[in-house]
């Protein structure tokens, strides 16, 4: 990615016509992807501005409708209901982000430890993880047994962290130099101290990637909730996209309808599906500009 | 750090060393241990008549101890998500895993940075969306009472088309979503392994008169095939696991038949009706075949090529 590349249609030769066709075909192809990309989220946002009356035309929504109608917005933001799963959502990914990096990167700043005692065996029983599990129904029977259903933390222990995070973690730290640790150790410093001092301040790259991906998960995840924390006061934003998209739970639904006569429910869907995808929206630029790089870090050797 | 080499520590004496460097990993075994080995103990319930109120150790052993595993596959029903599970694999495995290579070529082809740069960010997007939304988003997009397409077949004389109640459509639908959900994402391996390949190649080859087809089938392709023959590889290990997520969002009783697989299966027979052992079997039947194909896989890969081995 660091060369300079030349457009290989553009190397000293001259083009001739076979490329000139190849490049027309080319960006003829790509520009009907991008829009089989682009369109969909398009069409919701737009629907999402909608009255009732233009979200059942039978044109296709390429510009927005004037004026925009912001009735769904107002609808969804004055429901307790998901109002409540926001709320959930927000601090579901933020404290599980935190406790989630935070337990990853103490796994792998131990596992980068070269001398420690036993040191493969440990990997290896982690590494094991990623290849076999228990599955759903043991995986229930345990969290219920462990009296977590129900609880918040149900949505927070049982994916705290991953093999697959803590190798990559692992990876990336023992990249930082050992003069640094030993100097450290050297000025009396303990391994907490080395830590948080010399390594978390030197893995900002993959902090950063950890973070973002450990989010974007909670805020995506309702499969937890919805076998954990069925309950109304613990709902979170994506159970509640289900509920409204895809179970159509008339219970729901009749609660967003409330005095919405005028407002069908397509346009309060798009509205929902708009709140839950414009913070992965904000996160995008940031989220591209390390995400290459979480896929590049490293083989996964034991 | 000297000393240690010429006479190197008892190992008690290590350990007790790195007593606090243990003492930070305590979570993480912790976590590891009661959530990820404990499912693996509480599986032996597939082994067993499990009773909620016996507790895993007092229900009874299964007579004989493979009965879950019979009744399994005895049960039509099981049959059909096996079925359907290799069979939507297949679509995800073989068929759709040439097009993010294609889309890589295709991207690199592409005259102008801006342009590859802004159809590689848009590529991306649907990857980061959790599959309850883009089902949202599709159920819009395809909805018989104005939804996009349906509009678009309809302004060319054709009929509405209910995509999300029709058996026959339904795999169609799950592979074009697939597609469409990870086709950016999963081109980022392939332009990253295109990216390394060296430029004067491509400049001998044009002198010499190759057109751009001969360039890519002499070139490019040749320099990625060994991430393309891994990719595969590695992908096999998950040929039964067809998409929980995907599914689950997508599918409905209408489109059972075609639809249902494994793991959507476990779920209706282990959550909603409660059929713990029999449903943990059939999720440990699964499971053990992943491992048994994950591990096969990564022997092949190290005959290969070592260095990208798993492990």
């Amino acid at each position: 990615m660091k060369k300079t590349k030349k457009n290989r249609g553009a190397t000293l030769v001259i083009k001739s016509t076979g490329d000139r066709i190849f490049d027309a075909v080319n960006i003829f192809i790509m520009v009907l992807l991008f829009i089989i990309f682009v369109y969909p989220f398009w069409d919701t946002l737009l629907l999402s501005f909608s009255s009732s009356a233009s979200a059942t035309k039978r044109t296709l929504r390429i510009l927005p409708d004037l004026p925009l109608v912001f009735e769904s917005y107002r609808k969804i933001f004055t429901q307790s209901l998901f109002l409540t799963a926001l709320k959930n959502s927000v601090r579901r990914t933020v404290i599980g982000t935190v406790l989630s990096v935070a337990t990853t990167l103490c796994g792998g700043f131990v596992l980068a430890k070269r001398s420690l005692p036993f040191r493969r065996g440990i990997t290896a029983l982690i590494m094991f993880t990623m290849f076999f599990g228990g599955g759903l129904i043991p995986t229930y029977l345990l969290v219920k047994s462990l009296h977590l259903t129900g609880s918040f933390w149900a949505l927070i222990l049982p994916g705290l962290t991953s093999a697959w995070n803590i190798i990559i973690a692992r990876n990336f730290l023992m990249t930082v130099p050992a003069s640094m640790e030993e100097a450290a150790i050297i000025d009396g410093a303990d391994p907490f101290r080395i830590l948080t001092r010399i390594y978390v301040p030197l893995s900002k790259p993959i902090i950063a990637v950890l973070a973002l991906w450990s989010a974007i998960g909670h805020w995506n995840a309702w499969f937890d909730a919805m076998i954990y924390t069925p309950g109304s006061d613990q709902m979170v934003l994506s159970y509640l996209l289900r509920k409204i998209l895809v179970e159509t739970d008339t219970k729901v639904f009749d609660a967003l309808k409330q005095n919405t006569a005028a407002m069908t429910p397509t346009t309060v869907k798009a509205a929902t599906i708009v709140v839950a995808v414009v913070p992965i929206a904000l996160l995008y630029p940031l989220f591209q500009k390390h995400f290459i790089k979480g896929i590049n870090i490293g083989a996964v050797k034991g | 750090m000297k000393k240690k080499k010429s006479a190197p520590p008892r190992l008690g004496v290590s350990i007790w060393k790195h007593r606090q460097y243990y003492l930070i990993l305590l979570p993480v075994m912790a976590y590891f241990i009661i959530f990820c080995y404990g499912p693996m103990y509480g599986v032996i319930i597939a082994f067993k008549d499990f009773n909620p109120l016996q507790g895993i150790l007092k229900s009874p052993w299964c007579d004989p101890w493979y009965k879950n595993f019979t009744l399994a596959f005895q049960s039509d029903l099981f049959i059909r998500s096996l079925r359907n599970t290799l069979i939507i694999s297949f679509l995800k495995i073989f068929v759709a895993f040439p097009l993010p290579i294609l889309f890589a070529i295709l991207i690199d082809e592409l005259p102008g940075r801006r342009f590859k740069k802004s159809i590689q960010t848009v590529s991306y997007l649907p990857y980061f969306i959790s599959w309850v939304v883009l089902s949202g988003i599709l159920r819009n997009l395809l909805s018989t009472n104005g939804g996009a397409v349906n509009n678009l077949i309809q302004m060319f004389g054709g009929h509405a088309i209910n995509f999300f109640a029709s058996k026959t459509r339904f795999r169609g639908l799950v592979f074009f979503s697939y597609v469409w959900k990870t086709i950016g994402y999963s081109s980022v391996i392939y332009l990253a392994a295109i990216s390394g390949i060296d430029q004067e190649q491509y400049e001998a080859a044009r002198i010499d008169g190759a057109n751009r087809f001969q360039l890519i089938g002499h070139i490019t392709l040749p320099s990625i095939m060994p991430v393309v023959v891994i990719m595969l590889i590695l992908s096999l290990g998950g040929v039964l696991s067809a998409g929980f997520d995907q599914i689950f969002n997508l599918y409905s009783d209408s489109v059972m038949e075609t639809g249902d697989i494994i793991d959507t299966y476990v779920y209706r027979v282990g959550m909603l009706k409660q059929q713990y052992s029999y449903s943990a079997a059939v999720g440990l039947f699964k499971n053990i075949i992943g491992l048994v194909l994950v591990v096969g896989s990564n022997l092949f890969v190290k005959k290969i090529d070592s260095d990208s081995a798993l492990f």
